[in-house]
């Protein structure tokens, strides 16, 4: 289970959503609920093709101005020394403001230790707003409960500038077996 | 009084005794044409994994 809260420049949402896994065959389903300035749902079904990769399908729909669906699969790469690589592929078909576009997304992250990760993704879009969107990032586990993450993002799609964002933000989780 | 007392007591017990799992974050997302603020939280109704084992928290 899960909840949220984004705040846009346009507006914000709350958002609701959840991840159900049957273990005995693979499957898993996730909803998404957003409701505030930005009404919409998404949906999301898959199956765990082994315990280290997924595959996914998706459908995202966001009041009258953003429609999307897609499929993502995960795959995690065990090394003999201790490190592991997680790596991600994608493509989605976007219909937003009424302007069609793919797009195909690769990225990884590679963890060092169990404390640290660097990662990179890059995404291409193709059709009415053609472009592409590159970003590094890298989070550090200060101790077993905290972690922070810092990265840079650069995106340059047609009607609009390039342009170079930050990323910053804090984890903390706290669990008993 | 008695009542509180023992229901505390029994939440306490049932706390320690369950196995949990929940995470809380926030993150910021800056561009010239859309800041992005969001804060979320999880809470795993199955422990799944340990707090510092990575690979298992990238699929769950």
């Amino acid at each position: 289970m899960r909840a949220g809260f984004d705040d846009y420049d346009g507006g914000s949402a709350l958002t609701f959503g959840g991840r159900y896994i049957d273990k005995a065959s693979g499957f898993f389903g996730d909803g998404e609920l957003s409701v505030g300035d930005i009404d919409g749902f998404r949906l999301e079904g898959g199956l765990y093709l082994s315990s280290a990769s997924t595959v996914s399908f998706f459908y995202d729909d966001k009041d009258d101005f953003f429609e999307s669906f897609g499929a993502e699969y995960k795959q995690v790469v065990f090394q003999n020394d201790g490190t592991y690589m997680n790596l991600e592929a994608g493509v989605e078909q976007i219909d937003q403001f009424n302007a069609d576009a793919t797009l195909v997304s690769v990225g990884g992250d590679y963890y060092l230790d169990k404390n640290t990760s660097v990662g990179a993704g890059v995404s291409v879009a193709f059709g009415d707003a053609d472009g592409f969107g590159f970003e590094v990032q890298g989070t550090k586990f200060v101790d077993q409960n905290l972690s922070f993450n810092l990265g840079l993002s650069f995106t340059d799609y047609d009607n609009s500038d390039s342009d170079i964002g930050l990323i910053l933000g804090a984890r903390y989780r706290i669990s008993k077996m | 009084m008695k009542k509180i007392m023992l229901t505390l007591a029994v939440l306490g017990f049932a706390g320690q005794a369950m196995a949990y799992d929940a995470e809380v974050g926030g993150e910021l997302r800056t561009a010239d044409f859309n800041d992005v603020l969001s804060i979320f939280g999880s809470y795993f109704l199955m422990v799944l994994k340990t707090p510092q084992a990575h690979s298992e928290k990238l699929l769950f």
